[in-house]
Parts: C-alpha cells; sequence; structure tokens
C-alpha cells in the first residue's frame, strides 16, 4: 500500500470515529438512560415557530395517527406561545450549568452543586450499597477527615465566624444571638453599601454575590445531618461520613424551651429538660388531651429513614432505630439539623433545607419551603419518611403512621405555640412604651421602604405563598424556583435563616434581602430592621 | 568482521491500530458528558489524586485529551516519544483506582477485584501491547537487533562448495543483542 493511500486510512479511521460518536450522543442524550435532559434543544425545536406551508404539507403526507397528532398539538402550543411573548419560553441557558457528575453513593459531591443541572437515571432509590458494610465504614473513615476539613475551609471562605453576640439580645432560652453579617464580601468590593448600588447582572458578571445556595457538604448520601450539641446527647445519631458544617453558636439553643398555646400560663412547659419518649408523659399528663398526648407519642417514636435504620444502608456505625420528629424539631421547636427538601430528583437537585420550627404551624396555610402541604395531617404523613422513596420500602419497612395517627401528631402540632413576644399589641404591632426608637424606626421600615410587610404580614407575619426571588440573577446558577415565605413570628429563636441557612444571622438575611430586592436601605436602617425583628 | 543487519524490527501494525483505536474512541467519548461508562471511575480517580481541586467535568476534559492525543499518536505513528510518556503516565493513572478506590474497584482485597477492579487489572495486557509497539522508536539502541554470525549475507544464500543449507557450518544463526523486549 502507497504511504498516502495509509494516511488517508488512517484519517479516515480518525473522522469516522468523531462522526459516529456525535451522531450517538444525539440520539443518547434525552432518553431514559441518559442523564442529561433534551432541554436546551427541545425548548429551542420548540419554540421555532413552524412555516405554515411546511407544516400543511407534512400534515397531509402524515398518517393521523394519535402520536402524530400530541405531537402537533404540543408544538403549535409551544410556538404561539414562542411568536406572542418569547420570553415565557426562554431556552435554558446550558453552556452556564455542568452536568451533575457521575458518582454513587459516598462519593463526595461539589460543593457548589447549584452550578449544576441534569436528571438522574431513576426516580427510584435502593437499598443496596455499593460495596460491602465493611467497605463503607472504611471508606467513610478515610474519607471523612479529608472532607470535614475541607468544608470548614469552604464555610470559612463563605463566612466570618468570630461567634460575636449581639449585646443584651438573647433567644428565648437564654441563648445569645449572634451579631451580623458575617457573610464575606468578595475582595473588591469593600462595604455591602458598594455591592447593593451594582445592578444584578454587573453582581453576576463579576461572580461578587455572597449569599449564593449552599449544598449538602455529602448530597450523593445526604440525609440529615444534626448539631453537634445534638449528637452529643444522642450518639446514635453520630454520623460515620460527614459533622456538622455550622457553629453551635449560630444554630438554635439545645433543647429549646416549648410553649404550649393551651397552657400560656406555664411557659416553658419542659423546664428546660428535652421532651424525649421517657420523659413526655410525666411532663404532659394531665396538661394534654388523650388525643394530643397520642400524637406526641408519635412525634417522639423513631421510625427508620433511608440512612437512619437497621440495614446495612445506613451511615451510623451501629444499626439504628431511626429518627424520630422530635429529633430535628426538638421540642417543637429545631435544633438547627439540615437536610434534602424532598420535593425533587435527582437527589443532586434537591435543595438543603433546614428545619424549620412547629411553633405557630397552627397558623400556616402552607406547610414545607417547596412542596406546599395544606394541613398538619398530611404534613405528619409524609415527614414520617422523609425522602419519600418507595424504593426503600421493601428493606426499611412501609409507612406506619395511617391517618387516623397523623390526625393525632396534628393535634398536637396544633398547640405548640411561638415564644412570647411582651413588645407587641394583639395588633402586631410595637407597643410604642415598651419598644426602643431603633426598634420603632426599624417598625416602619419594615411596613415601608424595606417593603417586607409584602410577604411578611399577618399574626405569624406570613403571608403563606410561595415566592420566587429569582435569585439567579446574581449569580450563575441553576433556578431555585418558588419557596415557601416563612413566618417572622419568634424568628430569633431559629438561625440560620433562608431554607438553607446561607443567611448565618438577622443581619445576613436583611442584607440579602437589600441586595435581591434591591432597596437601597443605608446602614442605620438595616440595624434598625434587625432591632425590629429581634422583637417579634 | 561482524555485519549487523539492519534493526528494522516493525512495530506490529495491526497492534499499534487496535491501541490507536481504542484510545481515540474511548477519548472522544469523554468529550461528552454522560457517555463514556468509565466517566465515573476516571474522574472520582483523578478528583482524589488532586485533592478534589480539579471538578469532575475539567478532570473528563482532561483526560479525554490526553487520551485523544494518545490514540493519534499510535494511529498516525507520531511523535513517539511524546507519546511513550503520555501512554505511561496515563497507564499509571488508569492503576490508581485501585489504591484510591479501593473500596470500588475490590470485593475484597487484594486479591478479589469486582468488575472495576477487573476491568483496570486488564489494562496490563494495554500497557505490555503499547511498550511493544512504542519502545523500538523511542530507545531505537535497545530495540532487538538480528546478528549474524556468518561473515557475508551471500553466505547464507550462495554456500561456497555448493554444500546443502542443512550444513550447520555454513547456515548462520541469528541472535538477538542488546534488547529487553519481547518479540
Amino acid at each position: 500500500m502507497k504511504p498516502y493511500m495509509s494516511k488517508i486510512l488512517q484519517l479516515l479511521l480518525v473522522v469516522a470515529i468523531v462522526i459516529g460518536v456525535n451522531w450517538s450522543y444525539d440520539q443518547y442524550r434525552g432518553t431514559g438512560l441518559s442523564r442529561v435532559p433534551q432541554i436546551g434543544a427541545g425548548r429551542l425545536e420548540a419554540a421555532t415557530p413552524e412555516d405554515p406551508s411546511t407544516s400543511e404539507t407534512e400534515g397531509d403526507e402524515s398518517s393521523p395517527n394519535s402520536e402524530n397528532l400530541r405531537t402537533e398539538v404540543t408544538r403549535k402550543d409551544y410556538s404561539v406561545g414562542a411568536v406572542e411573548n418569547p420570553g415565557s419560553v426562554a431556552p435554558f441557558i446550558e453552556d452556564e450549568l455542568m452536568l451533575y457528575p457521575t458518582l454513587t453513593k459516598g462519593m463526595r459531591t461539589p460543593f457548589d452543586l447549584w452550578r449544576y443541572y441534569g436528571r438522574g437515571v431513576s426516580s427510584f432509590g435502593s437499598p443496596i450499597l455499593p460495596m460491602r458494610f465493611e467497605q463503607w465504614l472504611e471508606f467513610h473513615r478515610k474519607q471523612k477527615p479529608d472532607l470535614m476539613s475541607d468544608v470548614e475551609a469552604y464555610m470559612a471562605s463563605r463566612f466570618d465566624f468570630s461567634e460575636t453576640p449581639i449585646i443584651g439580645e438573647f433567644m428565648s432560652g437564654g441563648k445569645p444571638i449572634m451579631e451580623g453579617p458575617v457573610a464575606r464580601l468578595p475582595q473588591s468590593v469593600s462595604t455591602y453599601e458598594e455591592l447593593a448600588s451594582m445592578s444584578p447582572s454587573e453582581i453576576k458578571e463579576q461572580d461578587l454575590f455572597p449569599y449564593k445556595p449552599l449544598a449538602h457538604p455529602l448530597q450523593s448520601v445526604a440525609h440529615m445531618v444534626f448539631p453537634d450539641e445534638w449528637v452529643k446527647a444522642h450518639p446514635e445519631h453520630k454520623r460515620i461520613d460527614l459533622d456538622m458544617d455550622f457553629p453551635s453558636s449560630y444554630l438554635p439553643e439545645f433543647p429549646p424551651p416549648m410553649f404550649l398555646s393551651t397552657h400560656k400560663e406555664l411557659g416553658d412547659v419542659t423546664n428546660g429538660r428535652e421532651v424525649t419518649l421517657d420523659n413526655y408523659y410525666e411532663i404532659f399528663d394531665g396538661l394534654l388531651t388523650p388525643e394530643q398526648m397520642e400524637g406526641l407519642k408519635e412525634l417522639l417514636r423513631p421510625s427508620p429513614t433511608t440512612w437512619f435504620n437497621h440495614t446495612d444502608h445506613r451511615i451510623t456505625e451501629k444499626p439504628s432505630k431511626g429518627v424520630a420528629c422530635f429529633d430535628c424539631h426538638v421540642n417543637g421547636h429545631t435544633n438547627g439539623a439540615f437536610e434534602l427538601g424532598p420535593d425533587s430528583r435527582p437527589n443532586m437537585a434537591r435543595l438543603r433545607t433546614d428545619t424549620p420550627t412547629m411553633r405557630g404551624n397552627f397558623n400556616l396555610m402552607q406547610l414545607s419551603s417547596k412542596r406546599s402541604i395544606r394541613s398538619m395531617d398530611h404534613f405528619s404523613e409524609v415527614e414520617e419518611y422523609f425522602d419519600g422513596d418507595p424504593g426503600m420500602q421493601q428493606a426499611i419497612g412501609p409507612r406506619a403512621a395511617k391517618r387516623e395517627v397523623t390526625n393525632r401528631m396534628g393535634d398536637m402540632n396544633s398547640i405548640l405555640d411561638y415564644p412570647p413576644a411582651p413588645k407587641l399589641n394583639p395588633l402586631m404591632r410595637l407597643i410604642p412604651e415598651l419598644a426602643n426608637e431603633s426598634e420603632l424606626r426599624g417598625e416602619e421600615l419594615f411596613h415601608g421602604k424595606a417593603q417586607c410587610v409584602k410577604c411578611h404580614s399577618g399574626p405569624a407575619f406570613v403571608d403563606d405563598y410561595m415566592h420566587d426571588l429569582r435569585v439567579e440573577r446574581f449569580y450563575v446558577g441553576r433556578p431555585e424556583g418558588p419557596i415557601k415565605t416563612f413566618p417572622l413570628r419568634g424568628i430569633k429563636d431559629s438561625p440560620p435563616y433562608l431554607h438553607d441557612g446561607r443567611c448565618p444571622t438577622l443581619h445576613d438575611t436583611v442584607e440579602f434581602f437589600n441586595l435581591v430586592l434591591e432597596l437601597n436601605l443605608t446602614s442605620q436602617e438595616k440595624d434598625d430592621l434587625v432591632a425590629y425583628m429581634l422583637c417579634l | 568482521m561482524e555485519k549487523k543487519q539492519t534493526p528494522n524490527v516493525a512495530s506490529p501494525t495491526f497492534l499499534r491500530y487496535a491501541l490507536g483505536l481504542v484510545y481515540f474512541h474511548f477519548g472522544i467519548l469523554k468529550f461528552f458528558p454522560d457517555l463514556s461508562p468509565a466517566e465515573m471511575l476516571a474522574t472520582q480517580t483523578v478528583m482524589s489524586m488532586t485533592q478534589h481541586w480539579m471538578d469532575a467535568s475539567t478532570a473528563l476534559w482532561c483526560l479525554a485529551v490526553l487520551e485523544c492525543a494518545i490514540g493519534l499518536g499510535f494511529i498516525f505513528n507520531v511523535l513517539p516519544r511524546v507519546t511513550f510518556v503520555l501512554f505511561i503516565g496515563h497507564m499509571i493513572g488508569t492503576f490508581m483506582p485501585l489504591f484510591v478506590l479501593t473500596e470500588f474497584t475490590f470485593k475484597f482485597a487484594p486479591f478479589a477485584p469486582n468488575v472495576e477492579g477487573q476491568y483496570i487489572f486488564k489494562n496490563i495486557v494495554f500497557l505490555a501491547a503499547g511498550w511493544t509497539v512504542l519502545l523500538p522508536n523511542v530507545f531505537p539502541r535497545r530495540v532487538p537487533r538480528l546478528v549474524s554470525t556468518a561473515n557475508t549475507d551471500e553466505s547464507i544464500s550462495k554456500p561456497a562448495n555448493g554444500a546443502p543449507m542443512t550444513d550447520k557450518r555454513k547456515v548462520p544463526s541469528l541472535r538477538l543483542q542488546g534488547h529487553s523486549l519481547p518479540v
């Protein structure tokens, strides 16, 4: 064979491989086995108006079976929308995001998961580990130190946890409240006011936004991460794979006081104790109705979860009885444990979610940050099986709590009261004689310039709507969509703030909304707002 | 005087093409996220070795470039020394999961690999094949040389006294000299 013929054949071989792989990828992506959704191309195609003449011709030639009709109707709807309102079907900006990394249970996940997208291979989980349990233990024994070291470094790069308290301000049980803002500003910006003077697109382009989401530090496993104080008291919840990433001083007090709407005269009915299965009867017998007592018992009864259970598919060294509602919602409040919101798949798309307080749930028309649950019974029912994964049921057992039981859990849930707010009158306005000037100015701002009241209104300071703040205007990331408004009544007791805890202090929360709502508040105004929220 | 024959031991062409094809094809796959079945093992290994300084997509892209470069080197038979260095580096990398992802490559270490572990162990065949193909071009002095013990080439084809070729005194014996290659 002549040399040049050989070279031509070699070149043809290379070109054939490139074309073949490229063709295969086009065919493969978007199929059931692919993690690459066909979003970008599909939407672009759908948003492109069809040439009417071409459509008619195609319509004449094709047989009018139901599949063709269905496709045509869908495309027609999209194309009409695209022509009349192109913004409504804006193509997904695929180039800015990365596909979720391919990994399996236990493997480390990026801390900036909001920059990724993709679909899962399946919606259903499996109770099978990718290795023997002994190997699973050994793997995490090796991985955990490095992981936690990186987590600490990452959190230190995001926040300045100087643990400086606000002088004279305490949570309802007496724990000092931390001062902020503690989110670190980028080096190129010297003050939050300077940052607030920039437009969202400028902040995004220069990557300056200090309140990007927080991801679960190990999202391939995820599940509940308990605060150090809790784990000290409940070593059965010590995880083999990771620990809490927030310092205890920036978390709610443990154990928190518990207030009952039916016994306000008693104040903290627990007298500083953590309510457990061992002591609940002693504390509450004679104070609660039989239904409430049964509901409380159920709230205290552990049930197996995806990773806290008696099987090998677990993240505790020894088999676990599971987790009770009150393990995160200690004393009907929160201990600051976080998990992933059980509202989406793949697991890496799920948002990190802090435990919200159960105090004042009787006032809420909507529960859960993303799922818009409308009743406390339903809330109790679905929370029992937190990850909502039937793929796990054969291993750890089906849902045990039936409707008659969850009703009673709801009965107990509905008497968990807010902490006292002595400076508020019955209409939830400050009593001028009890409030100082800063707090009064804060109230004025709350109802005026700062626009807080537009979402935080009524007796619980919540509108019971979900709002899409479109925070992705400020950073490159996957949109998080609408999230439920959290009530502000008793808010000083439940740091950190926002659904994922990205605002460790009330000061950070004010800075966050000052940026996101483009309020241009002054430094004094922000302090006043914080002073006001400490009264709620 | 001993005359050396030309050390023209050609690389096994088919083996070279086979290596190039596999490297280039599997390398190209890595340019397309979620297409390569080795994606998880490869990216996790690189990320572990870089202390997670490198993210998965960057790791995958770097591997894709590396494997395609090696593949093209094999197919076009160009830059053998560069290809050799890249190849050896890559081969070392392919064995690293056995050490950094032990739990994911063994059923029971170190003698009971799982499917992934076997997949990696088999790379030793690749290593031998690549070594065989590339080394003659990289270290020509260490190429096996066929050396005749007879004085001239003519002595092989034309026996002086018309004796039959089976005469051991006249038939040159060939021996390999100065090499370490499996030929």
